[in-house]
């Protein structure tokens, strides 16, 4: 048994110790992201999310900073139409630093008109600052 | 007597708290490419935490005992390693986040590869020192 590695498959919340109270804030900031960056594009919520350092890298190599990527995330005029995908959240959690993977497959309907499928690999690392977590990295990994 | 004290501390020269944390984690980084191509398990372990997720351009995601594996049976192998733009990005006391571009070549099941990526590390420091805690690379056309 591997000390502070858990998976949990969509968000089985336990509520049984401490430790499985801050993975389902984790788990529950990680799908709240996902449905702001690639559904509302909510500028305050990602305020609230994105730690000061945060770096969020695009699949391109592309990486922005906290300004950039907000910014970004309000202006892109694409829009999502989430896929299923059998894979879930994984989280690996060590004291105050926390990293999720998960999947994202959805139908991208970009501004010009084109419709393509997007399927991405990401890796979100949270940091808890005081009790608040908080988006330290990010990054996405385009899968073929 | 605070002045003097004051006075005192600049003119000590010594480093800002932040710096030899830095000179660490580069070392640990140095360190992390020498076991992955020298294939030294005893100098992976020091470097590698056990709880780390690698995460391959793929998509595919090793554990420590995947990544372990592959070494000792070869089925990965790295024959290079060049990174440039390594910046660190964040460092706190515990943990650091750092992004370059890495062009790797090796083999993988004796097929011969040759990337370009985008690689975020994430270290973390723990008893024995600066860890890699985790690993995600991106591929990138080449230059």
């Amino acid at each position: 048994m591997r000390t502070g590695y858990i998976i949990v498959l969509l968000a089985l919340y336990c509520g049984a110790s401490a430790q499985s109270k801050e993975i389902a804030t984790i788990l529950a900031a990680s799908r709240e992201l996902e449905n702001i960056v690639f559904g509302t594009k909510d500028s305050i919520k990602l305020e609230k999310l994105f730690a000061g350092y945060l770096t969020y890298g695009h699949s391109n190599g592309k990486v922005e900073t906290r300004e950039e990527a907000i910014r970004n995330i309000v202006r892109n005029k694409s829009v999502y139409v989430k896929k299923d995908t059998l894979a879930g959240y994984s989280v690996i959690m060590n004291r105050n630093a926390a990293v999720v993977r998960h999947p994202f497959l959805a139908l991208e309907k970009k501004e010009d008109g084109t419709v393509s499928e997007l399927h991405l690999a990401i890796v979100l690392v949270w940091v808890r600052e005081k009790k608040d977590w908080k988006l330290l990295a990010r990054q996405a990994v385009k899968i073929q | 007597m605070k002045k003097f004290l004051f006075i005192l501390f600049l003119l000590s020269g010594t480093a800002t708290p932040a710096q030899p944390d830095s000179v660490k984690l580069k070392t640990a980084m140095q360190q992390l490419d020498r076991a992955l191509i020298e294939q030294d398990e005893k100098l992976l372990q020091r470097v590698m935490h056990p709880d780390i997720s690698f995460g391959h351009s793929t998509g595919w995601v090793q554990s420590w005992s995947d990544v372990l594996n592959d070494f000792r049976t070869g089925k990965l192998i790295y024959e290079t390693l060049e990174h440039s733009a390594v910046w660190i990005a964040t460092l706190s006391k515990n943990l650091a986040t750092v992004r370059m571009h890495t062009h790797a070549t090796g083999k993988l099941n004796g097929n011969p590869f040759d990337l370009h990526m985008h690689v975020l590390q994430v270290w973390m420091k723990t008893k024995e020192g600066w860890k890699l805690w985790a690993r995600q690379s991106a591929k990138l056309q080449a230059p």
